[in-house]
């Protein structure tokens, strides 16, 4: 079968791009061809920021209930699509189904939130500040927004802007990732068929220079990007220099504290989850397990052994634990790193290099990794892999554990494994980390609150979902009056 | 087949649901009466399973679930009468979900796969305690 051209969804209409070149779509687990991403030119973002300028003037006198009518219409569509959704997802990404499950149903937590934006968007007042003169702060939206989104959540990720920025009026432009857009591609036609008006939503195919193109254009107010630290850093720049608000999520460099108090039962079950799940492609993805005094060497031996029952194959197929890598450049990296490691001194306790697939010779896979005798100043310690690769560094307290987070220049996430509220409470006082997991090996917040990330992990003020969305896509305005 | 995974769990469990679906719909039309309600809670379980696994992988659990096979919950012979049949049909997805409840690690599936045992056992007892007439009587 001919791999399908994907197309732009701009100004209420799908059209064909006129871009002459094209970003190959694979299915990890096949490596076959399965669609064409348009890398969309600077005149065709011309004219998706065009329509969402034209549009923005009637969306945002729009009552905020008539839109959220429409962010109810857009819920019940993905809950009629939701398991195409998740193939879609699988196929165009490798993570195996019951993760593109969860990834549909967090996009649709996003949209669910975005329903009750009527309320959220209400502002406040005080009578008498002065004798006779009384203040109020309203929430207005702002104009255009986009969002430059990444592969490893390809549906999710714009939705934990999408719904919100619409919702307060605002009109929106995504940026799928070319390496997997169909799941966006999929969401636009629900969105379609929810029938908002025409320009509101926008959708452009593309690579960097469609990026750049959204980033430098003076029509588009805000962005939203995820993706790894240095491209953050440099969006975040750039977006600055053009005045435009941008929220920068970045790369990772995750751990996981295991105490000698700690249920390893439980706990490793979530370390497994945390460290390979997805592949190990998930900013919030466990990288270095800390096991302090006591904790290291039954840890290891449980960890190990569990690791190497992990099941790998195609996402699709409902037995596999953990799918392939999403492209063949992953896959190269990921091997490169464990070279590296090896390379370093740290000890291969399960090596996941060479892993073959029945039936699936050309598929991206790497099985689960786990390097022993890991030290802190060693590149698989310092730096984000994004692969199924996990070192155990052995550290002799949790102040040496949280000397090492808090020495890394990332700060998305890190976990802790105990039985003692106090270590608790020192670990989420003390760990300069967004998200903090207790007992918890994916600190991934939900809708309602936002998804956090600190020093090289994120670049921003607001971040994503939960109330600082509503404040990235409205401005306050604030109105004192008297009544002579 | 080794129910190893939550995935592998729940379509394990729709695929249950579904064989007593199409049991107690393409009952005799003796046995219709009996056999409606029957089939109006399969279809409402089934609605609830899928629900359950759409909604229900907040938390996901990578560790496989062991000790679970399909084959040891395989669909009674046709042979014997409708209200053994079906008696056998809902002991077996009882034993299912029970054995299924004390193995997935994720609370709220283990609830509901605890609810569904109950419910199969309910079916079942009313089986027993008011058996339709022979089908064709």
């Amino acid at each position: 079968m001919t791999p399908q051209t994907l197309r732009n969804y701009i100004d209420g209409r799908w059209t064909a791009s006129e871009a002459a070149e094209a970003a190959e779509v694979h299915n990890p687990a096949t490596g076959e061809v399965i669609a064409r991403a348009p890398l969309s030119t600077a005149a065709e973002v011309g004219a998706a920021v065009a329509a969402a300028g034209a549009a923005f003037q009637e969306w945002r006198e729009t009552p905020p209930l008539v839109r959220a009518r429409a962010m109810f219409r857009l819920k019940g569509l993905m809950e009629g699509r939701f398991e195409e959704l998740a193939r879609v997802i699988t196929t165009e990404h490798g993570k195996i189904i019951d993760e593109a499950r969860g990834e549909v149903r967090r996009a649709i937590e996003n949209v669910e939130v975005a329903c009750g934006l009527p309320a959220l968007l209400m502002g406040y007042n005080a009578e008498d500040i002065a004798v006779g003169i009384d203040e109020e702060a309203v929430l207005q939206p702002v104009g255009v927004y986009a969002c430059i989104a990444p592969f490893n959540f390809p549906a999710m990720v714009p939705f934990w802007f999408l719904p919100y920025a619409i919702g307060c009026g605002n009109t929106y432009i995504v940026k799928p990732s070319e390496v997997c857009p169909m799941s966006q591609n999929l969401l636009f036609e629900l969105l379609d068929e929810a029938d908002l008006p025409p320009g509101v939503v926008n959708l452009v195919n593309g690579a960097r220079g469609t990026a750049e193109a959204l980033l430098a254009h003076p029509g588009v107010a805000g962005v939203s990007f995820v993706g790894s630290t240095p491209v953050a850093r440099q969006i975040y720049a750039t977006a600055a220099a053009h005045g435009k608000r941008a929220q920068c999520q970045a790369g990772a460099k995750n751990c996981l504290v295991v105490m000698p108090d700690a249920d390893l039962a439980r706990a490793v079950p979530n370390l497994l989850t945390s460290a390979f799940g997805t592949a190990g492609q998930r900013c919030l993805a466990g990288s270095l397990v800390l096991a302090v005094g006591g904790a290291y060497e039954p840890l290891k031996e449980r960890l190990v052994a569990a690791a190497a029952r992990l099941k790998v194959g195609d996402g699709l197929d409902e037995s596999v634990q953990m799918g392939p890598l999403a492209t063949r450049q992953a896959q190269e990296r990921v091997l490169g790193y464990i070279e590296r490691g090896l390379a370093e001194g740290a000890r291969l306790l399960l090596d996941g290099r060479g892993v073959t697939v029945p039936g699936y010779p050309d598929g991206y896979f790497v099985g689960p990794t786990i390097f022993d005798q890991v030290r802190p100043e060693m590149a698989i310690a310092r730096e984000e892999i994004f692969g199924p690769v996990l070192g155990i560094i052995p550290v002799a307290n949790l102040d040496e554990a949280l000397e090492i987070i808090n020495g890394s220049p990332y700060g998305n996430a890190a976990s802790l494994f105990t039985d003692s509220g106090r270590a608790a409470r020192e670990f989420r006082y003390r760990a300069r980390c967004g998200n903090i997991g207790i007992n918890i090996g994916i600190a991934a917040p939900i809708a309602t609150f936002p998804f956090a990330g600190m020093k090289n992990s994120f670049f921003g003020d607001l971040h994503g979902q939960g109330r600082d969305a509503i404040q990235f896509f409205t401005d306050r305005k604030v109105v004192i009056s008297r009544w002579f | 087949m080794e129910l190893g995974t939550f995935g592998a769990l729940f379509a394990f469990a729709l695929e249950l649901e579904r064989r007593a679906l199409a049991f107690y719909e393409a009952a005799p039309a003796s046995l219709a009466a009996e056999a409606r309600p029957l089939a109006a809670g399969s279809r409402k379980r089934l609605g609830r399973l899928e629900r359950a696994r759409q909604e229900g992988i907040s938390e996901m659990i990578l560790e496989a679930i062991t000790g679970l096979r399909s084959e040891d919950y395989a669909p009674p012979a046709e042979a014997g009468a409708w209200p053994d049949m079906a008696a056998a049909l809902e002991g077996t997805a009882a034993r299912f979900y029970r054995d299924a409840a004390a193995k997935v690690p994720i609370a709220e599936t283990a609830r509901l796969f605890a609810r569904l045992a109950e419910e199969n056992d309910q079916r079942g007892q009313e089986l027993r305690r008011n058996p339709p007439p022979p089908a064709g009587v």
